[in-house]
């Protein structure tokens, strides 16, 4: 009951019209970023953070969360249309949904994606609703050796799914802790560590000229390498609203979808990517009819569409219940909280509630503005593709060059850009990938601190971490999910781990 | 924790280099088969910014902007000269317009600061 009467007020928020007005603009920019291919959700959202500064913070966690739901509906149109994914999360969906195009069925392709998107992005909202809550009341026992074994989960968890090398996982994410330490020390607040005498250095590198450079700049690098090849087809043919029959394909593996993007988006390293990886993974291993898939099965972009769209409202549950972000946008929605001076955490939930409850209500809105977006709109979204990528580009890189600039009015953040941009390239081409780096360069101060307070309150015993039972389980479970694949390794027998795309 | 990041990437980095050079000649990895370096627009992309990076406080937003789209506008494709003037205009106009008056940005204002400040 205490439920519907927090939803109801969330609703009373949510529908102001200013905060209306912002959740259609952040689901607008959204699926045009997500239909976008070269700019991602991270990338945009911290291009327009400097424009929230001057909102309230409902009001700016409602748009910037409208733009990473958006976006996760707008990335299948080009994986569909032209086999370009918007955004990562959308890889999976290129394999059948491209197929379909390419038989003429590109309209319920769209349309399934559309559909199955809202129904798994509904149903998230509910688990949303029920988990946070009580989850936050639990989180308040946690401590920091609780949080740092969770961050030891969280990063493992990343490095595994995520990856086809273990070793250059593990490399990126130590690289990201690393990067984390440059400026002053948290705890002494004297020292200085790694900053050359470089005064902007002194608060560390910043989030959103590395996430910038790592996404935004090396996706512009390696297109331009290849700009006239960069080409948009044209491949809608037929009706856009699926078949009776497409529904009956489609709806298990929705439900099946939605149920993995849920619990994969709630595990802080989990998150849209990888749910849409497992969702496709499982379809093909359940179906009746597994070699029809990569040759236009309809299961094969219903199913890993509810995922990514299932994962993207469910990562809020850690944002908001423990305050560790899930992924690179939670953590750029959990700098956009600390900027309007609120700490994510269990105690947002219990001492802000209409922050959160705004938020769960506008999901509900965004959902359905989505929906009529995305379906009469398609049309729209191909002549958007149609944008040669030789105009696109140069408006990407000032994108880029404002976003960077305008946060501290400062160039050494631009030139830090740059560098990423450079980083970010060599990265890709060398078959690394940059999310457990910015993952684990967000988690670092914090696994950092919590580190250093366990440490401080065992007197500098490490068994602190294992004494207590929360902290001991997630620390097994990290060592089991590092030990696993390697015993298996050994024994012969080849990890199953899933191929994510160097996007 | 730099100490132990910095020695677990060392190790890490090791790993990876002798577990490339042990690798049996001809069995190159996916990976490699398809690094393939175009270095020409790679310097030329980070020469345009760089310099811009380093001009932009001295001549300004507008100026420098304008000199960027010019010739980000003519990369890799052929387009007549003043399609490519009346585009890098605009572009520099309309986000002048959008994030410095609108949003307030505060960009450099360099050489043009009399001008723009009447």
């Amino acid at each position: 009951m205490e439920t519907i009467h927090s939803l109801i007020a969330g609703f009373g928020i949510c529908l102001q019209p200013v905060n209306l007005l912002l959740c259609f603009l952040g689901v607008f920019i959204g699926t045009l970023i997500g239909v976008l291919p070269g700019i991602g959700p991270a990338g945009t959202i911290s291009l327009l953070l400097p424009i929230t500064f001057g909102m309230g913070p409902v009001s700016a966690i409602i748009m910037l969360a409208g733009i990473y739901y958006g976006a996760m509906y707008g990335g299948s149109t080009t994986s569909i249309l032209v086999n370009i994914p918007g955004e990562a999360a959308s890889v999976v969906t290129c394999l059948d949904g491209y197929q379909m195009a390419r038989k003429g069925r590109a309209g319920p392709a769209l349309g399934m994606s559309a559909f199955g998107s809202f129904i798994a992005g509904t149903l998230a909202i509910f688990g949303l609703m029920l988990v946070a809550n009580p989850l936050a009341s639990i989180a308040l026992k946690f401590g920091p050796p609780e949080y740092f074994s969770l961050m030891c989960l969280g990063l493992t968890l990343l490095i595994c799914l995520a990856q086809m090398s273990v070793i250059k996982a593990l490399i990126m994410g130590t690289l990201g802790i690393f990067l984390s330490t440059v400026g002053l020390d948290s705890i002494s607040g004297t020292e200085e560590r790694f900053t050359f005498g470089i005064i902007e250095l002194l608060d560390g590198v910043g989030l959103v000229p590395l996430v910038m450079g790592l996404f935004g700049i090396s996706e512009v690098l390696i297109n331009v390498e290849n700009l006239e090849e960069v080409s948009i087809l044209d491949t809608i043919k037929g009706k856009v609203l699926p078949t009776l029959k497409d529904w009956k394909d489609s709806a298990m593996p929705i439900v099946r979808g939605t149920v993995i993007g849920f619990f994969l988006g709630v595990l802080p390293g989990g998150g849209a990517i990888i749910s849409s990886f497992v969702s496709y993974a499982v379809e093909k291993k359940i179906s009746k009819h597994p070699e029809t898939f990569g040759t236009g099965a309809i299961e094969g972009v219903a199913g890993p569409e509810s995922a990514n769209n299932a994962a993207a409202e469910s990562s809020l549950v850690p944002l908001f219940s423990l305050g560790i972000p899930a992924n690179v946008v939670m953590a750029l929605l959990f700098g956009a909280l600390m900027i309007h001076g609120l700490q994510p955490g269990p105690r947002l939930v219990i001492e802000h509630p209409e922050i959160f409850w705004g938020v769960v209500a506008s999901l509900y809105v965004g959902n359905i503005m989505l929906l009529v977006l995305n379906l009469p709109l398609i049309g729209l979204w191909v002549k958007v593709l149609k944008v040669p990528y030789s105009i696109l580009f140069p408006l990407i890189l000032l994108f880029c060059l404002i976003g960077s600039y305008s946060i501290n009015n400062s160039i050494t953040d631009v030139q830090i850009m740059i560098f990423f941009g450079l980083v970010g390239y060599l990265i890709k081409k060398f078959g690394y990938e940059a999310a457990p780096l910015v993952l684990s360069f967000v988690l670092g101060p914090m696994l950092e601190r919590t580190l250093r307070q366990s440490l401080l309150m065992s007197g500098g015993s490490f068994l602190i971490f294992i004494t207590r039972p929360i902290s001991s389980i997630g620390i097994f479970s990290a060592l089991l999910l590092v030990f696993i694949p390697l015993v298996l390794k050994a024994l012969g027998r080849k990890p199953t781990y899933i191929p994510v795309s160097q996007d | 924790m730099p100490f132990t990041a910095g020695g677990l990437l060392g190790v890490l980095g090791l790993i990876s280099l002798f577990g490339t050079h042990f690798q049996k000649k001809g069995k190159e990895t996916k990976q490699e088969a398809h690094v393939s370096l175009r270095f020409h627009p790679l310097l030329l992309m980070l020469l345009m910014l760089t310099a811009y990076s380093i001009v932009l406080n001295l001549i300004g937003y507008m100026i420098s902007t304008f000199l960027l789209m010019f010739c980000l506008f003519s990369f890799g494709v052929k387009r007549k000269w003043w399609v490519i003037v009346g585009g890098a205009v605009f572009v520099t106009l309309v986000s002048y317009l959008v994030f410095d008056v609108w949003l307030r940005c505060s960009f450099p204002k360099g050489i043009l600061e009399g001008i723009l400040r009447i």
